[in-house]
């Protein structure tokens, strides 16, 4: 079981992501606004004002997505199908994909699905 | 990591300065940064720092500034540093007189390392314990001991 966390830096394919989600096996998901930090930094602490052009690779905001995924051939599916949608996430400034061991979850919805 | 310790001169520490505004400490301070460089022409540097300047002022708060420029007049970081105890007008956001001002100027290329080290000294900077032994210090190698020890409990 692992949580798959995925920033979504480029918000205009937040429903084509989710449906991805639901497409791969994923049900339950919480998605929240989130920020990047250089954005913060250069555009609202005066001290790091001077790198803004350094940090504009970063997007100002971005979604943050995250899933406990009981079954882990759902991660290679919803990877490969971000992928698809955002162009590759090996670009920089799509977005960022992980996962972490979940040891023990409470409350997941159960799926009865056929693949 | 490059450390602030290893970036500072002995000589580019100044500690209660006789100058009676900001242009005139930023001046001193630049000109101690070309001394150490070998740059010939400091007023390169001046203009890069009074640019960023123009752009917010830098000072933190608590009655500290760092002052800090990317210039291709360099081609390495060096850092320079001053206390006045008395503290001095830097058009803080606070209104508070600055006392402690640690000047950084660093080469184009060095984006990356420049705010790593800039986070640090404002990181050093935000300890209130550090801001007060900075203060009292009466001499450039007290200052260099306690950025020091400040940085080996980093290591």
């Amino acid at each position: 079981m692992k949580l798959l966390i995925f920033v979504l830096n480029k918000e205009e394919y937040l429903e084509e992501v989710l449906e991805a989600f639901v497409e791969a096996g994923i049900e339950g998901a919480t998605m929240f606004d989130s920020e990047g930090m250089g954005r913060f930094l250069a555009y609202e602490i005066p001290l790091y004002a001077a790198f803004k052009e350094f940090m504009k690779g970063n997007k100002p905001y971005n979604k943050t997505i995250i899933s406990v995924v009981k079954d882990e051939k759902v991660i290679e599916r919803v990877k490969s199908l971000v992928d698809q949608i955002v162009g590759g996430l090996e670009k920089p400034g799509t977005g960022i994909m992980f996962t972490v061991p979940v040891d023990w979850a409470a409350g997941l919805v159960e799926f009865n699905e056929e693949y | 990591m490059l450390s602030i310790y290893s970036l500072v001169s002995p000589k580019c520490i100044y500690i209660n300065p006789d100058v009676k505004s900001k242009e005139e400490l930023l001046h001193m301070m630049v000109n101690g940064i070309s001394s150490e460089l070998g740059i010939a022409d400091s007023e390169l540097l001046y203009d890069a720092v009074m640019k960023r300047e123009k752009m917010s002022v830098t000072s933190l708060g608590f009655g500290c500034a760092v002052p800090h420029a990317l210039t291709a007049a360099v081609e390495k970081t060096s850092i320079c540093a001053a206390v006045i105890k008395k503290g001095i007008d830097y058009t803080a956001p606070d209104e508070q007189p600055v006392s402690i001002v640690l000047m950084m100027i660093g080469p184009e290329s060095g984006a990356r390392i420049h705010l790593k080290l800039l986070s640090r000294i404002a990181r050093f900077l935000h300890n209130e314990d550090f801001r007060n032994q900075l203060k009292q210090t009466e001499t450039s190698d007290d200052f260099l001991r306690i950025i020091k020890n400040e940085e080996e409990k980093c290591l």
